[in-house]
């Protein structure tokens, strides 16, 4: 699975976060609704972000 | 060659123009493996608009029923180029949910049974212990960058509000802290 022009990180962070612009939001939807490879990055990423977060918490509690 | 790894090789078009073709004896195949392909990907769409777990789920649900019922009436007019169907789908169906129109139970009432045999892959599971490491190996000005933005989903704006940091510096920082734990976690980025 390969993609010939992936999207890069700091634009999937930048995406995930709302901070694109809305011109370019559908874009980028519709290539990750397109691509394998670029959606499995941004669910690696938001999994890795989300459960930062929780063990951040259950430390903190 | 079984049908299972001759699907595996069709592009999401072709298996969508399969799907369409099929018309009214469905290719419950083909349909099976292009919920399971998109699924994952509307779920982003979802969590990303709406925040929520379960109501992901159920506009994945929703999307890609509507999506498969659409293929066999043979309404979709370009199957080949099912993503934008499937994006244009997606906002209309988030606008649906919003206004708590009661199109779910219509979809589930027309699939019965069958929308049950559908399945979204979850996400692959991260190494708890690993990531604790990892975790630890930030600076505490990283880690708390990452859990305000993540966590308690602040803007650029309030982080820096609340950690006294420039909104540039939260961008530098967020970014260097995703990467470290990606790069520690070993979930791999050939992406610029």
């Amino acid at each position: 699975m390969t993609c010939q022009s992936p999207i890069g990180f700091e634009t999937l962070v930048a995406y995930w976060l709302g901070e694109v612009p809305d011109k370019n939001e559908a874009t980028l939807e519709e290539h990750l609704l397109a691509c394998a490879h670029c959606s499995q990055r941004l669910e690696q990423l938001v999994a890795l972000a989300a459960r930062a977060c929780v063990r951040r918490w259950e430390a903190a509690g | 060659m079984p049908q299972e790894s001759h699907l595996a090789a069709l592009d999401d078009g072709a298996l969508a123009r399969r799907i369409a073709e099929a018309g009214a004896a469905p290719d419950s195949a083909a349909e099976t493996e292009l919920y399971r392909r998109l699924g994952p990907r509307v779920r982003l769409y979802g969590l990303r608009h709406l925040r929520d777990r379960q109501t992901a789920a159920d506009l994945v649900q929703q999307v890609l029923l509507k999506t498969l019922e659409r293929l066999r009436a043979g309404k979709v007019r370009e199957p080949t180029r099912i993503a934008s169907f499937v994006l244009g789908t997606c906002p209309m169906t988030v606008l649906e949910m919003r206004r708590g129109t009661r199109r779910r139970e219509a979809l589930l009432e027309t699939w019965g049974g069958a929308a049950e045999a559908l399945e979204v892959p979850e996400p692959p599971a991260l190494d708890p212990d690993r990531l604790a490491g990892c975790l630890e190996a930030l600076s505490e000005r990283e880690r708390s960058v990452v859990v305000q933005t993540f966590f308690a989903d602040k803007g650029v704006d309030e982080v820096d509000a609340e950690l006294a940091i420039s909104g540039g510096n939260v961008r530098v920082i967020r970014h260097r802290a995703l990467v470290r734990l990606r790069d520690c976690m070993g979930t791999g980025e050939d992406g610029p």
